[in-house]
């Protein structure tokens, strides 16, 4: 990591701090914070904007949230505001998001956290194309997993929409979209609208459920201790012990960077997508991600200047369906 | 499913206690086992 600082006009530092050059360098806490945190950009000509900024930077860049403010305001600078600095700053958390690869090589993925090594099951493509061989997972291994996920799943329902009221206006919200179809609508509006209204149902639960983001870390520290492993160790049989041993590790990845859980989070959704009705195991920290890349990519998309104002001809009428 | 396994003892293993036999059987060949023992009731 490199140092980066803040300077007043004088030349003097107003903020130094440490400089993530990857997600590697920025630990899931708070990276999660900073998911969090973006969450109000996402709505549209927010006038807090501002505010919200300076604190994903601070949760970001572990930087003191007041010492922000006061930068912000321009308190104690000798300059108007650094309000432009800290938006700088958004844009390169954003920016180191958007340039995530994740590393799903074929072979066993293997990752290096306080001196062990820990290895990923990932899944091989065979030198048969559209062939694979499956990640080696164990039925306890499996079956720990789904339970992290129902028990995640459970949990922010029953504090987002205890009473179901929340999707009661999400399918009326549906059933008046289809009212305004001419004819009811085709198959594939319809499937578009419930799709549509789906996704922004669970997304109202998690935000309504999981405010702080605190059910979505101890998910992914626990979905690490379950999946990853050193080398020759294997998940108690028995419960309790079981248990116990998924809890210690989970406290153990509390540092884990942001990329080793992006990573696992990718497989996940990887080996479940060709599945219709399979358990959502993944892809939380994928999907929120991706809504804080293309909102500050909406909000910065300009017209282009080399736009052409020339008229396309109309092409003539298709002869044979083509 | 850890019922079905532990009734239909595919992964039981003389050194290890019939659940732990299960818990420790590969998840894909357990698929793979159930879904043919399965396809073969119809």
């Amino acid at each position: 990591m490199i140092k980066a600082k803040i300077k007043r006009p004088d030349n003097s530092v107003l903020i130094e701090f440490d400089l993530p050059r990857s997600l590697h360098d920025v630990q899931l806490s708070r990276f999660i914070d900073f998911l969090i945190e973006s969450r109000p950009l996402q709505k549209n000509a927010d006038p807090t904007a501002i505010v919200i900024l300076t604190k994903a930077v601070s949760a970001f860049y572990g930087i003191d949230a007041n010492v922000l403010f006061d930068a912000a305001a321009g308190l104690n600078t000798g300059h108007d505001s650094f309000v432009g600095s800290i938006s700088q700053l958004y844009g390169y958390a954003a920016k180191l998001i958007g340039e995530f690869n994740p590393s799903l090589a074929n072979g066993k993925k293997v990752f290096q956290y306080k001196g062990n090594e820990y290895h990923v099951p990932t899944i091989i493509e065979q030198s048969i194309k559209g062939e694979y061989i499956l990640a080696d997972l164990s039925v306890s291994e499996v079956i720990e997993v789904s339970e992290l996920s129902r028990f995640r799943d459970q949990t922010t329902k029953a504090k987002g929409d205890p009473n179901g009221s929340l999707k009661a206006k999400f399918d009326k919200m549906v059933g008046q979209k289809i009212d305004e179809l001419a004819n009811g609508g085709t198959d594939d509006q319809l499937k578009v609208i419930d799709e549509t209204a789906r996704q922004m149902y669970r997304e109202q639960v998690e935000i309504d459920g999981d405010p702080d983001g605190s059910l979505m870390y101890s998910y992914y520290l626990k979905l690490l201790a379950v999946i990853t492993r050193r080398s020759g160790e294997q998940l108690p049989v028995e419960d309790s012990t079981r248990e116990y041993w998924i809890q210690e590790r989970a406290a153990h990845f509390q540092e884990i960077d942001a990329a080793t859980a992006l990573d696992v989070d990718f497989f996940l959704t990887d080996i479940s997508k060709s599945y219709v009705n399979a358990m959502r195991v993944g892809g939380f920290l994928k999907s929120r991600s991706f809504a804080v890349v293309a909102a500050i990519r909406l909000k910065s998309a300009k017209p282009g200047k080399s736009r052409s104002t020339i008229q396309k001809k109309s092409l003539g009428k298709s002869v044979g369906g083509r | 499913m850890i019922v079905t396994l532990l009734e239909k003892g595919w992964f039981n293993r003389p050194d290890k206690s019939p659940i732990e036999s299960v818990y420790m059987a590969r998840f894909e060949d357990a698929v793979r086992l159930l879904s043919i023992d399965n396809a073969s009731k119809y």
